[in-house]
């Protein structure tokens, strides 16, 4: 799912990292997403096999522009919906290591049928 | 994400719950309040060992000892009106990091033990687990009297 995942969020441009990828003295770039698969989770088995997953994955955006934090996050909830993640809300404020770089994430679920 | 975590459950049978309690004349809102705060003290323990030194980034190279001190460490139920909450976790009226831990940051992945607890489904249907059981427990000891 992180395949689907990952080039949903480059189809907008940005670079797509993973949470705590950044080295220590590695810039930040103005604008990128980070992502973070946080639970798989077997939900039901039939006859002894897991039947279904649930992957829940974070999704952040970071941008210098404060407004582009609420806009573009609110894009890829759009986009992430339309192929198939199930994300609740609008977001929330994240902390950035970074005092010239907001933040905002959401978390998105994918039930994958086997 | 600066407010605590909230420990949102709905627990399967509640209102068969309440019904039953409400038969056998029990204080409700106390039933309900002991049982959550009963059920979540493991949680606040989970929590404390999670900040540790040695499980946090850089084995805790950074740390000044604010994050560990913002833990809320007795939570309390508490009702407005019809509904309830108990705060868990990180009291961000405190200095300290305890939310950033739990979601990373581009240079710092999340603490995994502070993931477990506050991200992960397998800890939360544990604790929907441990309220169905003590509702049980406690409609059972009202019922013998």
């Amino acid at each position: 799912m992180e395949d689907l995942l990952i080039s949903t969020l480059e189809s907008f441009g940005y670079s797509v990292r993973l949470q705590g990828s950044l080295l220590p003295d590695e810039a930040y770039p103005d604008h990128f997403f980070t992502f973070w698969n946080s639970d798989t989770n077997s939900e039901s088995y039939y006859d002894n096999a897991e039947t279904r997953i649930v992957y829940t994955y974070s999704v952040y955006f970071y941008s210098v522009d404060q407004t582009l934090v609420y806009t573009k996050l609110r894009e890829a909830i759009a986009a992430l919906k339309k192929v198939g993640f199930i994300i609740s809300g609008d977001g929330f404020s994240v902390a950035s290591d970074e005092p010239t770089h907001d933040g905002r994430g959401i978390i998105a679920r994918f039930i994958k049928q086997l | 994400m600066a407010k605590r975590i909230k420990l949102s459950l709905e627990i399967a049978g509640f209102d068969e719950y309440i019904e039953k309690l409400d038969k056998l004349g029990a204080d409700i809102k106390k039933v309900i309040a002991d049982v959550y705060e009963q059920c979540t003290d493991d949680i606040t323990e989970d929590t404390i060992e999670a900040v540790k030194e040695p499980n946090l980034p850089a084995k805790g190279k950074y740390s000044t000892g604010d994050t560990a001190k913002s833990i809320i460490r007795q939570p309390k139920f508490v009702w407005q009106g019809s509904q309830g909450e108990i705060g868990l976790g990180f009291d961000p009226t405190k200095k300290g990091v305890g939310i950033i831990l739990i979601t990373g940051t581009p240079r710092m992945q999340p603490v995994w033990k502070l993931e477990d607890i506050y991200a992960r489904k397998k800890r939360l249907n544990q604790v929907q687990k441990d309220i169905d059981e003590a509702f049980t427990n406690a409609i059972n000891e009202l019922m013998e009297g």
